[in-house]
């Protein structure tokens, strides 16, 4: 009877979770695998060839290529600092919510999803008029007096890049995070309260260790998200801000390389399942993979 | 400088006179009238000196619309607000319908990937690399009877338009690129692109992040014949850039970019402009900039010329050719120009333009080729000049 009820349970959510496996394995693990395959073919202008043998080539173009290095700095700097800053701001908030918003909360959720309805765009351009040198911040400063010409560094440079990506992954990460606290009850914080932990102790040695999946997880999306981005950083971003996303695009479109962009696209995934795999580690070696969700 | 200053006001003046919708749609409704009047003229057995290609056109051997034209290229110039393609279209119970491409870099791929479009608007410097993937058709001169008006570079053979003696590309206007300042903050603009790496103008610029506009227009500089960049030049060409790179405040994505920036007051000066964006800063309203161009910029400059061509895959290819023979009705011709801030390219065609919008005179061409070679890009491959590839791979370099 057990082992039936097992099996029915099995079966569900194996229909369930299908449509979504499909999706996964037609839109990303496909063009994942081929982009594998062309990265080891000949470029031919706007083609590729498979006459000649699978080749390295392109992978040791990719490396001896001078901008690769900065660019891929580029890249990790802004998705670090982008991955940290969401974290920051959105484990506070979402801790806030979680428990103190009280009836609020899902109207605060609702106003942090609403964030996600402005294009994309919109919110870079905006962002721009914002930071800009006659902009609402300058404004306000040079009007407070506490400087007398605009604050350059504002806009055009990675600081602009950086706080208009987080604005735009903010929301995301909230939600994230919510989900995370979710079913941590409340009375876990009395509980260590009442045996002496201090807030600190009580971050530290339970609440971390308890939603460090979903924090590793909203970190990595911001990670990604960021540092492959290659539109906010020719908006936003100063003369010397290009990151890889930048070059992957021209490999393909300005060159007509497929092979060579396939190449540095699966350097760049290579590099982000490595840090998924460092962080992994991480969570295996202190342990925190192991805690299980109360119900 | 100041009697250089002086050259260019005429063309300053152009650019002061506000440039509306408005009044690109009541020319385009002059150009309306302009194109059902020589078919009027010829079926009356009427004659007018100024419209000779036309009334080949009205001979009825150019093809008439039909159905959907699927269009790719760049914004605008599926010509939307030119009544007199719009008068053709509809007159023959045809649309058009538009996708735009924000880089030339996207039309490859986009006609490897799908079959249908009909008519594709792009600059001419990338004909060669669509026709050696075989991406283009050749465009016959019986269903455009109209190719006869053009002027006589654009009936030269030049692989921009004319391979193996087969048309590719039929020019629509052409432009130099500029130098675009902001005449509330500089009063005495400088007539070389080098004039802005005076320390005055630091953190004053935006570059357009266009490698091959910039690899052309630093190969002027420096006097080396476009798209043959010695390789041991590369460093040579790069410093340059890497210069105006320090200088710049930033380097922007896109033309519309360029425009916002100058709109807002966070530059007062571009690198590699051309007097479009200026007519699209000057046009921004109440918020607009006074922005002005010096077109002919000295010491080294470029030119290009935008125009169509039809994919060889299109279904509907008669009436992308309608479409053409259209936009070289001299009147038609002009609106584009003045719509554009460009040149014409029609015999007859500028006297329809106003005094005031004769950017680039048509008698004198010689000489603004001669300022401003038309531009070519780099080779693919090429053992003694520098690559597209090579080019780009240093562009992101310094850029990063």
């Amino acid at each position: 009877m057990a082992a039936s009820a097992h099996r029915r349970s099995r079966n569900q959510a194996i229909a369930l979770s299908a449509p979504a496996a499909l999706g996964l394995l037609l839109f990303f693990a496909a063009p994942i695998a081929a982009f594998f395959v062309y990265s080891f073919l000949t470029g031919a202008t706007f083609s590729f060839t498979a006459d000649t043998p699978f080749t390295l080539q392109n992978y040791v173009d990719v490396f001896q290529a001078p901008s690769t290095g900065d660019l891929l700095f580029n890249s990790a700097i802004v998705g670090l600092l982008v991955g940290i800053t969401c974290l920051a701001i959105g484990i506070p908030f979402a801790y806030w919510v979680r428990y103190h918003a009280g009836r609020l909360q899902s109207l605060i959720l609702l106003l942090v999803i609403a964030a996600l309805f402005t294009s994309y765009l919109v919110r870079i351009y905006a962002w721009r008029s914002m930071l800009g040198t006659d902009g609402v911040i300058n404004s306000a400063i040079q009007s407070l007096g506490l400087s007398e010409e605009p604050l350059e560094f504002l806009v055009f440079s990675r600081f602009a890049v950086v706080v208009a990506i987080v604005h735009i992954l903010l929301p995301f990460v909230i939600l994230i995070l919510y989900a995370g606290f979710r079913p941590l009850d409340p009375r876990y914080f009395e509980a260590s309260e009442d045996l002496g932990a201090g807030m600190f102790q009580r971050w530290r040695r339970m609440v971390m260790p308890l939603i460090a999946v979903p924090v590793a997880s909203a970190f990595m999306l911001c990670f990604v998200v960021a540092s492959a981005d290659y539109v906010t950083p020719q908006f936003l971003g100063g003369p010397e801000s290009s990151m890889v996303g930048v070059q992957i695009q021209n490999y393909f479109k300005a060159q007509g390389d497929y092979p060579l962009g396939a190449a540095l696209a699966v350097v760049v995934v290579l590099g982000y399942l490595a840090i998924q795999g460092l962080i992994l580690l991480a969570m295996r070696l202190t342990g925190v993979r192991r805690i299980e969700w109360g119900t | 400088m100041g009697d250089e200053r002086e050259a260019h006001e005429p063309i300053n003046a152009l650019l002061r006179a506000e440039f509306t919708r408005r009044r690109a749609l009541r020319y385009g409704a002059g150009a309306a009238a302009g194109l059902a009047l020589p078919g009027f003229l010829a079926a009356c057995g009427g004659d007018d000196a100024s419209t000779t290609s036309s009334t080949t056109a009205a001979s009825g051997a150019a093809p008439k619309p039909t159905g959907t034209i699927d269009f790719f290229g760049w914004e605008g110039e599926d010509l939307k607000d030119v009544s007199a393609i719009q008068t053709l279209l509809k007159s023959n119970g045809a649309d058009l319908k538009a996708s735009f491409m924000p880089t030339l870099d996207d039309i490859t791929p986009k006609l490897q990937s799908s079959e249908g479009t009909d008519l594709l608007a792009y600059t001419s410097i990338v004909t060669e690399r669509l026709q050696t993937a075989d991406l283009l058709q050749p465009i016959p001169p019986e269903k455009v009877p109209n190719v006869s008006g053009l002027l006589p570079l654009w009936q030269e053979d030049n692989p921009q338009w004319i391979e193996d003696g087969q048309r590719l590309f039929v020019p629509s206007f052409f432009q130099t690129f500029s130098l675009i300042y902001n005449s509330d903050e500089i009063s005495d603009p400088p007539s070389e692109y080098r004039g802005l790496l005076e320390p005055e103008y630091k953190d004053q610029i935006v570059t357009w992040a266009e490698p091959n506009g910039a690899f052309g227009v630093l190969s002027a500089m420096l006097d080396i014949e476009q798209g043959k960049v010695p390789k041991d030049r590369l460093d040579e060409l790069a410093e340059l850039f890497a210069q105006f790179i320090a200088q710049s405040k930033s380097v922007a994505a896109s033309p519309g970019d360029i425009v916002t920036q100058l709109v807002a007051g966070e530059v007062n000066a571009v690198f590699l402009g051309t007097p479009q964006f200026t007519l699209f800063a000057n046009g921004a309203g109440s918020n607009g900039a006074a922005a002005r161009d010096v077109v002919d910029v000295q010491n080294g400059n470029m030119s290009f010329t935008d125009g169509y061509g039809v994919p060889a895959g299109a279904d509907n290819a008669d009436s992308a050719f309608a479409f053409i023979n259209a936009i070289l009705e001299p009147k038609t011709n002009a609106a584009i120009s003045e719509a554009f801030a460009g040149g014409v390219v029609v015999e007859g065609a500028e006297e329809f333009l106003p005094k005031d919008r004769q950017l680039y005179p048509a008698d004198d061409l010689d000489t603004i080729f001669e300022t401003a070679p038309l531009q070519v890009l780099a080779p693919l491959e090429s053992d003694e000049y520098v690559t597209q590839g090579e080019w780009i791979e240093r562009f992101t370099q310094l850029t990063s």
